[in-house]
């Protein structure tokens, strides 16, 4: 039964949703409006009833108030939807004009967060500052990363006392990374929160970490040493994969049925697979397509901002008709990280680099909602994505945020 | 003496064959196809043959997709770039 209102002319509820549309209540609406909100109303919001219309036939398309009564000073002059937009595009041109020059001083601006043009890396790099990772209270702790790579340092003086498991898929060489890349992205992913030197470089700096060696120390995996790794990331109950690595893909190519199928399972089973977009662009003048395996539906693609918060020039693009779209975007140029000994650490650039970011914070969001696996976490991971005035086409969901 | 031209493939079990992927696995062999992992909570299987058999595979019972595999590569480690 709804409840009674003082003699309001309801013109219909929505009891589930607790919703009335009246009439104009005449006298009655400053009552209401000055009572609106209190402790005592029963009112929580009260809204002027707004029309809306298919876009593509709104420019003739006038609100039916004006056809059927008197407009009475207590109603809002009505406008043709076209002066409307006309207007509401006037008031976000004042506004984005006045948020990119303050002070005389121009700015980067990203959705409301002005971003510096230079970034201080003292204490954390660029990276985990722009995706809010800095702020966070999560840690991973508890969540199994897999990174599918080239292997790890397993010497590396930052990561002692980690819980890190390895298995090699590769004929002939063990875990520990001959080549550096690997050390690199599990860094990014999962490295310390006071590393022996700053500025902190990792995300995850609570996660178990599961070292796949499916890239050689040459640099080089074939599908069935990358699907072992998954396997085992699978087997071992890993709720993110991080995978930096791919094969150029063709526009028309469409991606791998197997992949997809093994994407698809593992979000079943409660695993995340998230893998670089691909590095062949040189934009603007060449967008190339996002590559294999992150041309998959089921397989989360990474793509790379500069620390302007442009697309990076090598990026891949969501130009294949037949899939391959980019799903989020995260820091991947001059990303800094763990590396081999003795040097340590590195500064390097890619898809490679903006994928363990996403990793990273999918075993954050993970441990902030123990119950979210697989297709659930990576809808957590998109939602909180900040939008970017960029096209999707780029950078998918947006920029990466931590929770 | 001619070498023989070999491809290195991944093949996937059908989603209702899964419970019998050993079986397949086994069949896969008798086509004269070399498995090199037989991964089962993936579904998947991958070995090499000669290319000249390949037709063989599409008809073993269960086989759903069979493809080429692919060589993923990362620039040398003195990159910038990776």
């Amino acid at each position: 039964m709804p409840p009674r209102l003082p003699a309001l002319p309801v013109r219909a509820w929505c009891l589930s949703l607790g919703v009335a549309v009246i009439d104009s209540p005449g006298e009655q609406m400053q009552n209401m409006m000055a009572e609106v909100g209190t402790e005592s109303s029963p009112y929580l919001h009260i809204e002027p009833e707004r029309y809306v219309y298919a876009l593509a036939t709104a420019p003739t398309l006038l609100p039916p108030v004006l056809e059927e009564e008197t407009i009475t000073p207590a109603q809002p002059q009505a406008i043709s939807p076209t002066d409307y937009l006309i207007g509401y595009k006037d008031a976000v041109d004042h506004l984005v004009d006045k948020m990119i020059s303050r002070n005389g001083v121009t700015q980067e601006v990203l959705a409301g967060v002005v971003t510096p043009t230079t970034w201080n890396e003292a204490q954390n790099t660029w990276g985990l500052q722009v995706t809010n990772v800095v702020q966070s209270k999560y840690s991973g702790k508890g969540i199994r990363v897999a990174i599918m790579d080239t292997g790890f340092d397993l010497g590396h003086p930052d990561f002692v006392g980690r819980n890190i498991t390895t298995q090699s898929f590769v004929p002939g060489q063990t875990a520990q990374d001959g080549h550096g890349h690997g050390t690199h992205t599990t860094g990014t992913a999962c490295g310390p929160k006071t590393p022996g030197r700053l500025p902190r470089y990792g995300v995850a700096y609570g996660a178990d970490i599961f070292v796949g060696k499916v890239l050689s120390n040459q640099g080089s995996g074939s599908d069935g040493q990358i699907l072992a790794g998954i396997e085992w990331a699978l087997r071992n109950k890993c709720a993110v994969i991080s995978m930096s690595l791919g094969a150029p893909a063709s526009v028309g190519q469409p991606p791998s049925a197997i992949f997809e199928q093994v994407a698809r399972r593992a979000l079943n089973l409660g695993t995340l697979i998230v893998a670089a977009a691909g590095n062949e662009s040189h934009r603007p003048q060449i967008i190339k397509p996002v590559g294999h395996p992150a041309n998959c539906q089921s397989i989360m693609a990474v793509a790379a901002l500069d620390q302007q918060l442009q697309v990076a020039s090598f990026s891949a693009g969501g130009i294949n008709p037949n899939g391959g779209q980019v799903d989020i975007a995260a820091p991947g140029v001059a990303v800094r990280s763990s590396w081999p000994r003795p040097t340590l650490y590195n500064t390097i650039s890619g898809t490679s680099m903006a994928t363990p970011h996403v990793a990273g914070i999918a075993a954050l969001f993970a441990e902030a909602e123990p119950t979210a696996r697989g297709l659930a976490l990576w809808a957590l991971v998109v939602q909180h994505a900040r939008n970017m005035i960029l096209p999707s086409r780029d950078v998918g969901e947006g920029l990466t945020q931590a929770p | 003496m001619a070498t023989v031209a070999k491809v290195n493939l991944s093949v996937s079990v059908k989603e209702e064959h899964l419970p019998r992927f050993g079986d397949v696995v086994n069949e896969l062999k008798k086509t004269g196809f070399e498995v090199e992992q037989a991964l089962e909570s993936l579904g998947v299987v991958t070995g090499s043959i000669e290319s000249r058999r390949m037709s063989a595979l599409a008809s073993v019972s269960g086989v759903d997709h069979v493809e080429q595999s692919r060589v993923v590569r990362i620039p040398p480690k003195e990159s910038k770039l990776q």
